[in-house]
């Protein structure tokens, strides 16, 4: 190679070097110290999805999204990071000195303080318009309200401060009701609004089973209590208690215990209850008759081949029983012998399609499958136990789903939460219709369990005092003792009460399942403290339906009303007596000037503050609840 | 007679070197603080302490080892680490999907990287030996091969970035050896034509929704196999024609036409190995708003981290980009963006001035050596420094995709480091020994 050749290669190399050298300035410079001064003012761009509501079958809303503002520093134009700190602590109710330290330090884009109150942001503007902070910024951000505070909150969820949904309905329909925005940096913002999600829960029965759960929860000291209300025609869940609840608004601060969504995350053995779904698999697989008698001395006894005696002990000998009687006196030793009646494949394949042992496909998150363990893993003892509900665990969203199958004639129904979405301007996206999964026993065999249920919630059966007046109920109680996980062994003092109720019995309107967690009151059987519990929601809800009972006075009314027009509204120098008047009435009030008028609540004046005949003033103020 | 006097020594290539690791260092210390410890959270930067501290006893090493003693020990070397590499592929430690980690307990190397340098010796080797025999097609081929057997072996880790980095080693090498122009043209151009070939039609599909017509031609593989059979009889009737008539248009027929046809092939062998994220990386990199909270994320918090810098930065331990943790593998792949975030344009112009030193200083190293294996091996370590320096920067800086490759000397990991001084070390052997034995 002669030295002229290297020479010019020497020459081509440093060349190409020195382009690529001069072409990695050029980009450090532009982007350092061309664009640094053109930063985008604010640094950066929120998503601008107003999250869509959600609301009750009837349209009360349980979650809306609200407009509320940021305040923001952009620092390069703030000129007096001292005085600005001070002013907005004081506004914001931020620590001073803290605030002037985060001014100070930051060199860009700084959050004050996320989503202020409207106050707030209204005293910032207005220190704005004085120009008092330089720099300072409002930026719109949208929150989420929910109105009713905790009601239905382990149905709604939450959402997280960037209005991500993270749990519940919020979570599971966020990309429903925050349809994910293409944001280009080169595209025009555009405000994307949401579509709205329908629940099948009704605002006013929700708003009833919570305050039983709630009860029930103080009176019994119990760990939980769930308490699910569903139409048994169309399995859409109407109301969906689970004590203790949170206040969506303000999750942060309730403990995680407290956001478990129980009814379908927990799975427990669910002890004589499920006798509902093992008789009800006997008579279907042709195992028992209904009028079959099994003799139950307290105790059964069963000699296996190698010898050893397998015993169930029952409370007290029930004498000769058949089916109804088992479900009726909830005896264990006949539900035993019942179970010998059948092959364990087929117990368990009928156990499957009730939807025991898989999640009911509810779209909420965190569904327990619950557990069914395959008959291969089954002791000797697992099918007799299973028959009054041990050694098997289910969800209460499981029992519910199941039960639509007793109610429906033997169809299972897939329950439902969610029944239509419709976009912002109204128009159907989506509707979740009723659900058919399959035939799970014959219309025969779902009509005498719900007779015989019916003979257990009567007289002398160990669920009549769940009974209400004037209506058949088919129901069933169950107590089981919970595992220890410590021992392996059932506990003496942790115990599930729990009552599952159908009505009415001639054509099933409602399904009512009551549980209790560890009560640790003086009782703890669910005949003697769930069923209480299930009777006081059922005889609201039955009142709230109209549902008919016998004994009703049915009123008779003539074709035509006369009604009267009450006479306007006049304010006069006194104040008048406003008992009684519907709120339609009060709307003149609201227009006189110089008077304060608070109304709180609906329906009819109930009370009022000052009293009727007080002297009105200039600037009086008028308290007004309605009922 | 040896000259060893202070005379002999590049003190302005080692104190280049030194300076760079002391930034590092520092930069890795304050990769390190997080917002919410305040102090430095990792014990990177004490790890990397450790890493420098053993490595500069390798420098010292290598200057002590006479280069044309390593000469002879090049083959086996060589073959050692292509034992390693094969190790690695099966018994490795896994580390963000690529089997590329060889170690005990915590500690671990990449052999992928010490296998440069063995490469660069073995090449050296190889060049001197055939000397201008480099001219020769099958000979500049041979030359290729050595190259490509531990580039197979990396790839099937996968780690597509490192590998990327031998053949611009090759390419120096066998520049520098007097290679023809045209052999390095069709490597490159085919290297390029194969990486555009293949992501172009995603980049389509992405940006505009639809296939582009005539790309989809190309591609797709419908039509694209009777492309490639017509390309494969255009090829060999050339060829053909070149063997029997000696016609100087044959040859350059053959050239372009078996150009476009591995161009193609290439590319579909590519969309075939390469994982979807890889592609994303290309996608990103020519529009990161495609996916800015994913696949673009690593590329736009860069950019931003840099360009917030200003002229001066925000001073040490002051960045925010960093200290927020908007940047990933900030310790390691985007150390650079840290330092022009804390220092600033200028800081940024201290670090090229000190890498153009290294560089500089290299090739005058190559014209001034000894022997041609020290040109060699020079050629190599500063192909391998430059590729580094050019393609890390320039991903901090969005001018080139993200690959993952390590900015010698700054960024966080021994074996990377260890490599960068050995490199470094066979410069000052090279400089130290130039007037005789």
């Amino acid at each position: 190679m002669t030295n002229d050749k290297q020479r010019r290669r020497l020459v081509i190399f440093l060349g190409f070097l020195g382009l690529v050298v001069l072409l990695l300035i050029a980009r450090l410079a532009q982007l350092m110290l061309l664009r640094s001064g053109a930063v985008e003012r604010g640094g950066i761009t929120l998503p601008a999805v107003e999250r869509g509501p959600i609301l009750d079958r009837n349209g009360h809303v349980l979650a809306i999204t609200t407009r509320l503002y940021s305040v923001t520093a952009w620092l390069p134009e703030v000129s007096d990071p001292e005085g600005s700190a001070a002013l907005l602590a004081e506004t914001l109710e931020l620590d001073a000195g803290q605030t002037a330290r985060r001014l100070k330090e930051a060199t860009g884009f700084l959050f004050v303080k996320r989503k202020v109150t409207p106050t707030q942001s209204e005293r910032v503007r207005a220190l704005k318009a004085e120009g008092r902070l330089k720099g300072i910024d409002l930026v719109p951000e949208f929150g989420r309200n929910y109105p009713n505070q905790s009601l239905a909150s382990h149905v709604l969820g939450y959402v997280g401060l960037d209005n991500v949904g993270l749990d519940g309905v919020e979570y599971s329909f966020n990309e429903e009701l925050s349809p994910a925005s293409v944001s280009r940096a080169d595209a025009p913002q555009e405000e994307i609004f949401g579509n709205q999600v329908f629940l099948s829960i009704d605002r006013d029965i929700q708003h009833m089973v919570e305050r039983h759960a709630r009860q029930a929860f103080t009176d019994n000291q119990a760990d939980s209590v769930l308490i699910l209300a569903m139409e048994a025609g169309s399995a859409e869940i109407l109301g969906y208690a689970a004590v203790p609840d949170f206040d969506p608004n303000q999750f942060n601060s309730f403990e995680r215990s407290a956001l478990r969504n129980l009814p379908l995350a927990q799975a427990y053995e669910p002890g004589s209850v499920f006798k509902i779904f093992s008789i009800a698999s006997f008579l279907q697989l042709g195992g028992i008759q209904p009028e079959e008698q099994f003799n139950c001395s307290g105790l059964y006894e069963k000699r296996l081949a190698d010898g050893e005696t397998i015993r169930i002990r029952d409370l007290t000998a029930h004498g000769r029983v058949n089916a109804g009687l088992i479900l009726k006196y909830s005896c264990n030793v006949g539900a035993a012998y019942a179970s010998e009646k059948v092959q364990r494949e087929d117990f368990y394949r009928l156990l499957q399609s009730f939807g025991f042992g898989r999640p009911t496909g509810l779209p909420l998150p965190g569904e327990s499958a619950g557990i069914l363990a395959p008959p291969a893993r089954w002791s000797l003892r697992t099918k007799a136990t299973i028959a009054f509900g041990q050694e098997i665990s289910v969800s209460a969203l499981q029992v519910m789903q199941a039960a639509t199958a007793i109610a429906n004639g033997g169809l299972l129904l897939a329950p439902r939460i969610v029944t239509k979405i419709l976009s912002p301007t109204g128009e159907l996206v989506k509707e979740f219709g009723r659900q058919p999964l399959r035939e799970v026993v014959s219309p025969q065999v779902a009509r005498e369990m719900l007779e015989m249920m019916a003979a257990a919630a009567g007289e002398g059966g160990t669920a009549r005092r769940g009974s209400v007046e004037g209506m058949r109920i088919s129901a069933k109680t169950g107590t089981a003792q919970v595992r220890d996980p410590a021992t392996g062994t059932y506990s003496e003092s942790n115990y599930v009460a729990s009552y599952l109720g159908i009505f009415p019995t001639e054509e099933p309107r409602i399904i009512l399942y009551v549980v209790l967690h560890n009560p640790k009151g003086p009782a703890y059987y669910g005949s003697q403290i769930a069923a209480p519990v299930f009777r006081g929601v059922a005889e609201d809800l039955i009142g709230y339906l109209g549902i008919p009972r016998r004994g009703d006075v049915v009123l008779e009314q003539p074709g035509s009303l006369r009604v009267t027009v009450p006479p306007a509204l006049v304010l006069g120098e006194s104040m008048p007596d406003l008992r009684g008047t519907p709120k339609r009435l009060l709307l003149p009030l609201l227009a006189v000037p110089g008077l304060e008028v608070r109304i709180s609540g609906d329906g009819f004046v109930a009370e009022q503050d000052p009293p009727p005949g007080t002297r009105l003033q200039a600037g009086a103020s008028i308290r007004l609840r309605l009922e | 007679m040896k000259r060893v006097t202070a005379l002999g020594f590049d003190f302005i290539l080692l104190a280049a070197a030194l300076l760079l690791l002391a930034f590092g260092i520092l930069f890795i210390y304050s990769s390190g603080v997080s917002v919410v410890g305040g102090r430095s959270s990792t014990g990177e930067f004490l790890k990397q302490l450790a890493w420098a501290g053993s490595g500069l006893l390798l420098l010292v090493g290598v200057i002590l080892v006479n280069h044309a003693r390593l000469r002879d020990l090049s083959v086996y070397l060589y073959g050692l680490m292509i034992l390693l590499l094969l190790l690695t592929r099966f018994v490795g430690r896994e580390v963000h999907g690529a089997r590329s980690w060889l170690g005990i307990g915590e500690f671990g190397i990449q052999p992928s990287e010490f296998a440069k340098i063995t490469t660069i010796l073995m090449l050296a080797v190889y060049l001197t030996g055939i000397g201008k025999g480099i001219r020769e097609l099958p000979r500049f081929l041979l030359g290729l091969a050595i190259v490509l057997l531990p580039v197979g072996l990396i790839l099937l880790q996968p780690d597509m970035g490192t590998a990327l980095v031998y053949f611009p080693i090759f390419l120096f090498m066998s520049f520098a050896a007097g290679a023809r122009m045209r052999h390095l043209a069709y490597l490159l151009s085919a290297g390029l034509g194969m990486v555009v070939l293949a992501v172009l039609p995603h980049y389509s599909l992405w940006l505009l929704g639809r296939e582009a017509g005539l790309l989809a031609a190309l591609t797709g593989f419908g039509l694209a196999r009777y492309i490639l059979a017509a390309l494969a009889v255009v090829t060999a009737l050339s060829a053909w024609g070149y063997w029997g008539f000696k016609r100087r248009y044959f040859y350059w027929i053959f050239y372009a036409v078996s150009l476009v046809f591995a161009c193609l092939t290439g590319a579909m062998l590519i969309n075939r190995v390469l994982k979807p994220y890889q592609i994303m990386r290309f996608i990103v990199f020519l529009d990161p708003q495609v996916d800015p909270q994913g696949a673009g994320w690593n590329l736009l918090q860069s950019v931003t981290a840099v360009g917030s810098g200003g002229f001066a930065g925000k001073g040490f331990l002051k960045g925010t980009q960093s200290h927020y943790q908007f940047l990933p593998q900030q310790s390691t792949d985007f150390i650079f963006s840290i330092l022009a975030e804390e220092w600033g344009f200028l800081g940024g112009l201290l670090v090229f001035a000190l890498f153009l030193v290294i560089l500089l200083r290299g090739i005058r190293i190559m014209y001034i050596a000894r022997d041609d294996y020290g040109m060699y091996v020079a050629a190599g370590v500063v192909g391998m420094i430059f590729f580094h320096v050019v393609i890390n920067i320039g991903m901090a800086m969005g001018i080139m995709p993200i690959t993952g490759i390590p900015l010698f000397f700054l960024s966080y990991g021994g074996s990377s480091l260890w490599t960068a001084l050995i490199g470094v070390g066979l410069l000052l052997d090279i400089y130290f020994r130039r007037y005789g034995h």
